[in-house]
């Protein structure tokens, strides 16, 4: 029985506690919100373990068989990014408990940000087409009410905004999917699949369920929600959204890609992605370049970041997989400190815009370094997780003979060097003033080291991520062998 | 036979230990600092001693740590490295003596001894990298260390400066980064092996042997400042001068030409570099930027920028030696690696004494200085005769090399070369001279300052400590524990000549 | 024949009313349009042979959406009267483009719908035959609850977190209660004669669910339509935090079906598979109540209820 039969609990807990938690005071439901992600946290390495036994895990639940039944499905990197999730989510409420701000004294936050858990876990897990819109749909809502928890009339603005586009993705999912389970009778991913063969209506169908995913993980040009969200949310929510879902989405788009693609023309497709993939590489790290307030910086530089998550599409290769898997974990981890440090120096400085934190080195020395580090792992230089994936990548790029891969990917690294070093330098200013009293708020000593941590997991993954990406070899797909 | 595997790993560790301790220390404990640092810096110097006596006998070091299938980062010891890195720990204890009597005053000093310390430990990985990869490793965390020094002061033309810098050793490295990959796309990780082994695994495709080392040339050029990548070292000049004197004398600009020798004669090897043809275009940009460099150097009014320019001329030496095939030739240039640290950075510690003491920063600002600051002033006088190199100073001994190296291997023009640019150093560092001795000095200085006895002394005793190493290089330099003595036990073990 | 005719007209009057949704002269006749146009489409999935959601459209999609665009209407009389008298859609430079996209999506759509194959084993013939096998007599509540009880589970949680969104922005939205009108002894009559009988549907929905159509979110939505009634008349006013009563209702549907779902594993059975008609009734009953309060409270956009 085991892990296997299990693997539902991964959402089911998160979703009873978030039950409970509506009906439970603030402070209580945070604290079961830290014990349940504890609880993941500590339940992943048995995970692991029954993964490198059997390799990927399926279960039908219910049982029933496909495709009448829902099934769930974990592979290498489902497992990774279940990972990932644990430990940002962990470090990020930790951040959230420490720094209550109106936001975490709101009742109703704690319950969202458990619904949110419930919906990644249910992301990562699903291999059932209607089950993904489910997810997403939770992602979406749970991630609007956070984004909203701010109070601030741009953060409901932002919400609100967020709301309508994500909604027009989920539209359009639904329609791809409908028309799917329509011409091949069933909503599991690899039935339908086997059972697709190459149709005008499969291009149609397909396309409509990119875009859709595609305007939920902002990539370019349906990116314009994002920077206005992820600004104004407060801290612990940015770094989740940045971090994690936006990537349940990507996940998403490789999964209909593999499984789906290869009878609804993804050779077509592929390039297609990629090219919008770079094209977000190169305008998010300008616009990253051209922001005057912190928290934007970083939100375009998600924007950014994203693209490389579609490159691997145009040269799908071990190598590139690996590359892109050790990405998402890297900028996962880095995108989390950056913004959780990016709100604690805000905090500290009492204003958001960059000409206001110069000195900051001298007033918060530990959010300063941890958003440095996380900035080294999103540049790509070493010794750092971002390195070791842009190496991959680049190896990949060299070996498929995609010589604008290449110079697009160290195009990217260079763009984001501009920013993140225009950044760090309105850090290092020198504050003009030195005797006045900062306006900002003292920020706790945990909320610095989450930040920390979670920076120095980037950097570590520079080191041991041999044994990570054995867990992760190519996603299995019909026909697609590692 | 091989020693400790672990003592090349410590190097670099104690140096990122260091940076850590005086991080974490914080600002105010300045006396926990200054023990800290001294006491790494001694003992750094005490490791490398012990290093010294074990290659000496013939002993190896190599640390290997894999990162992934295929890629690994090695650390190892041999008689190369160990020219690099006694020069980093030797000149790391004294600027770091002098730079606690120039900061005396000044805020920020937790951060700048901790970037000060982490900028070491990265040269020290540069030097014992066994192979590219880790050598580019560290070759970027030297980027990422020395740009929070270059920016320090804070201002806006510290930040323009540090973006000079940055955009130059990005781009250099994107290039390097580049050749790296497909240089492992071809053959997969490559160790450095005296006398390379490049040309015998790529052997038959000669475009990707001329292409990888066009990109790698560029990537550590950039650092080394050879033309036309030079322009970011003058404009780093708005760092504080202990800054400068690292930048110029002991980290970036060498760990840029130790990456082009370790590049000739660890990867290729001398004899397949000539083979190509890349010896002769290596040594054309090299003469190149000498003669160029020299000639910038003559404009400038700016002591420091002076200074600058002859670093960009003097460096290119060491590039011109490996350049040039013959074991004469790389001897000269080796050789100048010690020497040209040695003597710039007298130059530039005596600039910062003029500087901090009189507040004279431009040249016609020097009028008489002689007489009121004799030491320092004799110093740099030492000094600067040894950068003309007049005999018997240790950059007579680098140039003879190098002379006498073309001649044999049959590139007389390099002479030539060489003979140019020693009038046109003459013709830049004499003048400065005859001001600070003979000319009347003015009835009062721009900014006199008095900083207390023992910052005085912490900055005058490393510039007098290193104008005597540069001295008794040049003077004893048949010796066999000379700076040439040791590189001539490195080519004689290394390459057979 | 006359099919066809009902079928040309249905569709002729849905296109008409989207039009008039979309350009309709004032706010108002927009309104109403798109409450009457719920009604049609309504009728048209009973036209398709899908009863259950003719039910749910008719009382979410008409009726609770319809009554909470004229409560929001009376709202923007109250704060922007001048938007009132404007057309929904205003005029922009973007209406061509977004028109001709719409276009090519539609017609697209359309050549892909005409070319789609039909399978020869599907999900739906399965979920038929396995139907015919269970104790449940309704295919969609099988499907729903029995074969594929994950997904609706989920959805209840969707419906909560909705509801944590409407309690996140309460402080910024500070819902006004509906003012009630003036003691009417006609409003009470009405209340007392409907509201009853609107609880008597909806435990008839309810229980027809499980052989016929019908089932907890039909009879969820019809009970909400009553607490939207007793709303509009003033009886419930909207607060800005839920008792831990209410609080407890609104999860129960979620905490019960997860019981239910999490049984079978200790007589070791596969996860969330029901067994015996009472456990499904017993979910239902469950879901029904939080359903309703749900809807209810996300109507009024409000946190809780109290009285007056």
């Amino acid at each position: 029985m085991a892990a296997t039969e299990l693997l539902p609990l991964w959402v089911l807990v998160p979703l009873l506690a978030a039950a409970l938690a509506a009906c439970l005071p603030a402070r209580r439901a945070g604290q079961l919100a830290l014990a349940v992600q504890l609880a993941a946290l500590a339940s992943w390495p048995l995970l692991a373990a029954a993964f490198a036994d059997r390799g990927p895990l399926t279960v039908s639940l219910a049982g029933l068989a496909p495709p009448l039944a829902i099934r769930l499905y974990l592979d290498g990197i489902g497992l990774l990014l279940l990972g990932l999730v644990a430990t940002v989510t962990t470090a990020a409420s930790l951040h959230a408990l420490a720094t209550p701000g109106r936001a975490a004294l709101r009742p109703a936050f704690w319950p969202a940000w458990l619904v949110l858990l419930a919906g990644l876990h249910t992301v990562v897990l699903s291999f059932d087409l209607f089950n993904m819109y489910v997810g997403l749909e939770l992602l979406t809502l749970a991630a609007v009410a956070l984004v909203a928890s701010a109070g601030t009339v741009a953060a409901l603005a932002a919400a609100m905004r967020y709301l309508l586009l994500a909604m027009l993705g989920s539209l359009a999912w639904l329609a791809g999917v409908a028309m799917i389970h329509a011409g091949t009778g069933s909503l599991d991913l690899e039935l339908a699949g086997a059972a697709l063969a190459p149709g005008g209506w499969v291009s149609v169908a397909l396309a409509l369920m990119l875009a859709g995913l595609l305007l939920k993980a902002a990539v370019f040009p349906l990116h314009g929600w994002l920077p206005l969200a992820h600004g104004a949310a407060p801290g612990a929510v940015s770094a989740v959204l940045s971090a994690l879902v936006v990537k349940a989405a990507l996940l998403l788009v490789w999964r209909v890609q593999l499984w789906l693609g290869p009878a609804g023309g993804a050779d077509a497709a592929g390039p297609l992605l990629a090219a919008l993939g770079g094209a977000a590489i190169l305008w998010g790290s300008l616009s990253a370049y051209r922001q005057d307030r912190l928290k934007q910086v970083v939100a375009f530089s998600t924007v950014a970041q994203l693209g490389y998550l579609l490159l691997v599409l145009a040269m799908p290769s071990a190598v590139a997989w690996q590359g892109t898997t050790l990405h998402l974990l890297a900028h996962g981890l880095a995108k989390a400190a950056m913004f959780l440090a990016a709100a604690n120096l805000v905090r500290r400085a009492g204003d958001p815009r960059l000409a206001a934190l110069a000195g900051s080195d001298a007033a918060a020395p530990v959010s300063v370094f941890a958003f440095a580090l996380a900035g080294v792992s999103l540049v790509g230089l070493p010794p750092s997780g971002g390195f070791l994936a842009k190496w991959l990548l680049l190896q990949g790029a060299w070996q498929a003979g995609a010589w604008w891969l290449v110079a697009l990917l160290l195009a990217g690294s260079l763009l984001a060097a501009a920013y993140l070093f225009r950044t760090l330098a309105a850090l290092l200013a020198h504050r003009d003033g030195a005797g006045q009293a900062r306006a900002g708020l003292p920020v706790p000593r945990i909320a610095e080291l989450a930040a920390l941590a979670l920076a120095l997991g980037a950097i570590v993954l520079g080191f041991a991520a041999a044994p990570i990406l054995d867990l992760a070899a190519l996603p299995a797909g019909p026909g697609g062998a590692p | 036979m091989t020693g400790w595997p672990a003592l090349p790993l410590l190097l670099v560790l104690l140096s990122l230990a260091t940076a850590l301790a005086v991080f974490l220390a914080g600002e105010a404990r300045q006396r926990l600092r200054t023990t800290l640092n001294l006491a790494a810096a001694l003992a750094k110097l005490g490791l490398v001693a012990l290093l010294l006596r074990a290659v000496a006998a013939g002993e190896t070091f190599q640390w290997r740590m894999p990162l992934l299938p295929g890629l690994d980062l090695v650390l190892k010891v041999d008689s190369l490295t160990l020219l690099f890195t006694t020069l980093s720990a030797v000149l790391w204890l004294l600027t770091t003596i002098y730079a606690i009597g120039y900061l005396e005053r000044s805020p920020g000093r937790a951060r700048f001894f901790g970037f000060f310390s982490l900028c070491v430990a990265a040269t020290m990985g540069i030097a014992t990298a066994g192979n590219l990869f880790t050598f580019f490793v560290f070759y970027e965390l030297l980027t990422l260390a020395t740009w929070p020094l270059v920016v320090h002061r804070g201002t806006q033309a510290s930040f323009a400066g540090g973006r000079s810098y940055l955009c130059h050793t990005l781009f250099g490295s994107s290039l390097f980064l580049a050749g790296l990959v497909w240089l492992h796309a071809l053959v997969g990780s490559q160790d450095f092996i005296a006398g390379g082994e490049l040309g015998d695994v790529l052997s038959g495709n000669e475009a990707a042997q001329r292409g990888i080392f066009v990109l790698l040339l560029a990537g550590m050029g950039v650092k080394a400042a050879l033309l036309p990548l030079h322009g970011w070292l003058p404009k780093a000049m708005v760092a504080p001068a202990p800054v400068s004197a690292l930048l110029h004398a002991v980290a970036v600009v060498k760990a840029g030409a130790f990456g082009i020798v370790r590049l000739v004669y660890d990867v290729y090897g001398s004899e397949r570099v000539q083979a190509l043809g890349l010896g002769h275009w290596l040594a054309a940009l090299a003469a190149a930027t000498i003669l160029y460099g020299s000639l910038m150097a003559l404009r400038q009014a700016d002591l420091k920028k002076r200074l600058a320019w002859s670093t960009v001329s003097q460096v290119s030496y060491i590039a011109l030696g490996a350049a040039i095939a013959g074991p004469l030739a790389t001897i000269g240039g080796l050789v100048h690696l010690v020497h040209q640290g040695l003597m710039k950075i007298t130059l530039f510690f005596c600039a910062g004494l003029y500087a901090e003491l009189l507040g004279s920063k431009r040249i016609d600002q020097l009028d008489g200085v002689g007489r009121v600051m004799p030491w320092t002033s004799l110093a740099f006088t030492v000094t600067a005769l040894g950068m003309i190199g007049v005999p018997p100073m240790a950059g007579f001994v680098s140039k003879w090399y190098l002379g006498t190296g073309a001649v044999a291997a049959g590139q007389s023009w390099v002479v030539g070369v060489l003979v140019a640019s020693t009038l046109l150093n003459a013709a830049y560092f004499l003048p400065v001279l005859g001001r600070i001795w003979f000319r009347p000095p003015p009835d009062a200085w721009p900014a006199p300052t008095r900083p207390g006895r023992w910052a005085r002394a912490a900055m005058l005793l490393p510039a007098l400590a290193t104008a005597l190493a540069a001295l008794l290089a040049g003077l004893l330099a048949g010796l066999e524990l000379s700076p040439l003595g040791w590189v001539k036990l490195i080519v004689a073990r290394e390459y057979g000549g | 024949m006359m099919l066809l005719a009902f079928d040309l007209l249905l569709a002729a009057g849905l296109l008409g009313l989207a039009v008039l949704v979309v350009a309709g002269p004032t706010l108002f006749v927009s309104l109403v349009a798109y409450t009457v146009f719920g009604l049609l489409m309504a009728v048209a999935w009973a036209r398709l042979g899908a009863p259950d959601l003719a039910l749910a459209e008719a009382a979410i999609g008409a009726g609770l959406t319809g009554a909470m665009l004229m409560l929001s209407y009376r709202r923007l009389l109250a704060i922007r009267p001048e938007r009132t008298g404007q057309r929904l859609v205003r005029r922009s430079r973007l209406a061509l483009p977004i028109a001709l996209a719409c276009t090519v999506l539609s017609a697209g759509l359309f050549m892909a719908l005409a070319g789609l194959p039909e399978p020869q084993r599907s999900a739906g013939g399965d979920a038929l035959a396995a139907t015919a096998q269970s104790e449940v007599g309704n295919p969609v509540t099988a499907v729903l609850l029995l074969f594929r009880g994950y997904d609706t589970l989920l959805e209840l949680l969707v419906l909560l977190v909705a509801w944590l969104g409407v309690a996140m922005v309460q402080a910024q939205a500070r819902p006004s209660a509906p003012r009630p009108p003036a003691p009417v002894p006609l409003l009470d009559a009405l209340l007392a004669a409907v509201v009853p009988g609107t609880v008597l549907v909806g435990g008839y929905l309810l229980h027809a669910g499980g052989q016929a159509p019908g089932g907890a979110f039909q009879a969820g939505a019809v009970l909400a339509a009553a607490g939207v009634l007793m709303a509009l008349a003033g009886r419930l006013q909207p607060r800005a935090r839920a008792t831990p009563v209410q609080a407890g209702l609104l999860v129960l549907g979620l905490l019960v079906f997860t019981a239910a779902g999490l049984w079978p594993l200790a007589a070791g059975q596969p996860l969330l598979a029901l067994d015996g008609l009472a456990t499904v009734y017993a979910v239902e009953a469950a879901m029904t109540v939080s359903i309703a309060l749900g809807l209810c409270l996300l109507f009024l956009g409000a946190a809780g209820l109290g009285s007056k």
